[in-house]
């Protein structure tokens, strides 16, 4: 087997693997937007708002926040819960029955949901707290989101950017490689010409010539393809880096450089005239 | 056996070569002899399948055929070798795997020759008579139907058609049929053939 044509393989394999590794690069780095996301969500998830009530209206201020689509959940501290804490907390167990008497309020924590809790969603909590009748206080600031926010935003552009333009990166180049087989056939064939037309002048067999000439076609793309194939293979079932390839673009790919690695056969040179 | 029917080759600037009298047998060793433009070349190259510009019909052992289906090999001005690859590799270069009477009889036919001296030695330091005795041993060994030397006397004198008068030995026992062409006539050769005014003439 001639350098050229083992270099012409290698050379192939590399591209191949690049390509399958455009494939995984945009699985790997999804997938570590979605674990970065995920720690953002719970950031905003850790940041509660706290909310200070009328015992009295509690229940219904608790309902509405509930139903808010944003809103994770609504832990409600009641009168008895507080009287409980407070006697525990300052060892007020004798006061315990004068704090029965006392007309206390009722204290919320919103949690939100970090999945859907933005500065739009942050809008529309302070207008549905604006319409509530028996709220004292509301403990809560935007500021404390927006660091968050920034983050997530950061993330969901790289996410759509990288979404919007792998298939164009990875099919292009696919399509590069095709073009790359098809000029290594035809440089291959062409310099190989001379001597093939020495060989069928001097005898040789011109099958033999054909034969080589499909078998150099299969050859150039089909060794190349077992590798990366079976790269990707070893990869998958020994869940590396969890790696999932793209078997049905393999099989496309594969068929692509083989039909074109063939197919290439008909525009070579063809000297058998003197 | 190739027999011609209304066979007319068509050259460049109307040149027209009327070959229906040209027959040729197994094992026989025939001479075509021409001026310059006679169509010589364009005859062989023609039997050999390289060139199609030609009317009429060529009968192989009596079976219609298309020119060049049929074992044949060319020697003519195309250099059928590589010059930087050694003697030994252009010689095995068409052979498949050869028994051990061919390998004796080719190592006769080379020391016939001389060229069994040089059989390392790359082809670009061979002259142009020792490229084509080599092309010549070659394309005997492989016992073709058919072996066309075009330009013969260019390539081979007196001496060194004594030293193969063996590969003709053994190539009319292997039944191939030597066809050369020549521009001065060999004496001594009995099939033999004038082109003249476009047509081929049996002497």
């Amino acid at each position: 087997m001639k350098l050229r044509y083992i270099v012409q393989m290698l050379i192939i394999l590399i591209l191949l693997l690049f390509n399958d590794g455009i494939y995984n690069l945009r699985q790997y780095s999804q997938k570590e937007i979605l674990q970065r996301a995920e720690e953002v969500y719970l950031e905003i998830e850790d940041i509660p708002a706290v909310m200070i009530v009328t015992e009295e209206n509690s229940e219904i201020i608790y309902d509405n926040l509930r139903n808010l689509y944003f809103v994770k959940q609504v832990i409600k501290q009641s009168k008895p819960e507080i009287i409980e804490r407070l006697s525990s907390q300052y060892r007020l167990e004798e006061a315990h029955s004068l704090l029965s008497e006392l007309n206390l309020p009722a204290i919320l924590e919103i949690q939100f949901d970090g999945e859907t809790f933005s500065a739009t969603e942050s809008s529309l909590f302070l207008q549905a707290t604006e319409k509530e009748a028996g709220i004292f206080q509301i403990i809560y600031t935007e500021d404390e989101y927006h660091e968050s926010w920034q983050k997530m935003e950061m993330l969901l552009r790289v996410s759509s950017l990288i979404e919007k333009y792998w298939r164009w990166i990875y099919w292009v180049f696919a399509g590069i490689i095709l073009l790359i087989v098809i000029y290594f056939r035809s440089s291959y064939e062409n310099r190989q010409s001379h001597y093939w037309r020495v060989y069928c002048r001097a005898g040789g067999n011109p099958l033999k010539k054909r034969i080589f000439r499909i078998l150099n076609s299969v050859f150039l793309v089909f060794a190349p393809l077992i590798l990366a194939v079976g790269t990707e293979y070893y990869l998958w079932i020994y869940r590396v880096a969890g790696y999932m390839p793209d078997f049905r673009f393999q099989i496309i790919r594969s068929a692509a450089l083989l039909a074109v690695s063939l197919l290439t056969l008909l525009f070579i040179r063809r000297e058998d005239h003197d | 056996m190739i027999e011609l029917k209304e066979f007319v080759i068509t050259g460049a600037q109307e040149f027209r070569l009327k070959a229906d009298n040209l027959q040729i047998k197994s094992g026989l060793f025939i001479q075509i002899n021409g001026s310059n433009n006679s169509g010589k070349s364009l005859l062989l190259k023609t039997l050999a399948g390289l060139y199609s510009d030609f009317e009429g019909e060529l009968y192989y052992n009596g079976v219609k055929e298309k020119p060049g289906n049929y074992s044949v090999i060319l020697i003519n001005n195309f250099a059928a070798v590589l010059p930087k690859k050694s003697v030994k590799y252009n010689l095995n270069l068409p052979l498949g795997k050869t028994t051990a009477r061919k390998t004796r009889i080719l190592l006769e036919l080379l020391k016939d020759s001389g060229l069994d001296k040089c059989l390392d030695y790359k082809l670009n330091t061979l002259s142009d008579s020792q490229i084509k005795i080599l092309e010549l041993i070659r394309a005997i060994i492989q016992q073709p139907h058919f072996l066309l030397i075009d330009d013969f006397d260019t390539y081979f004198d007196n001496v060194s058609l004594d030293n193969l008068t063996k590969a003709f030995d053994h190539a009319a026992k292997a039944g191939t049929a030597i066809v050369i062409t020549t521009r001065k006539k060999f004496e001594g050769i009995t099939n033999s053939y004038t082109l003249k005014s476009g047509e081929i003439i049996k002497q």
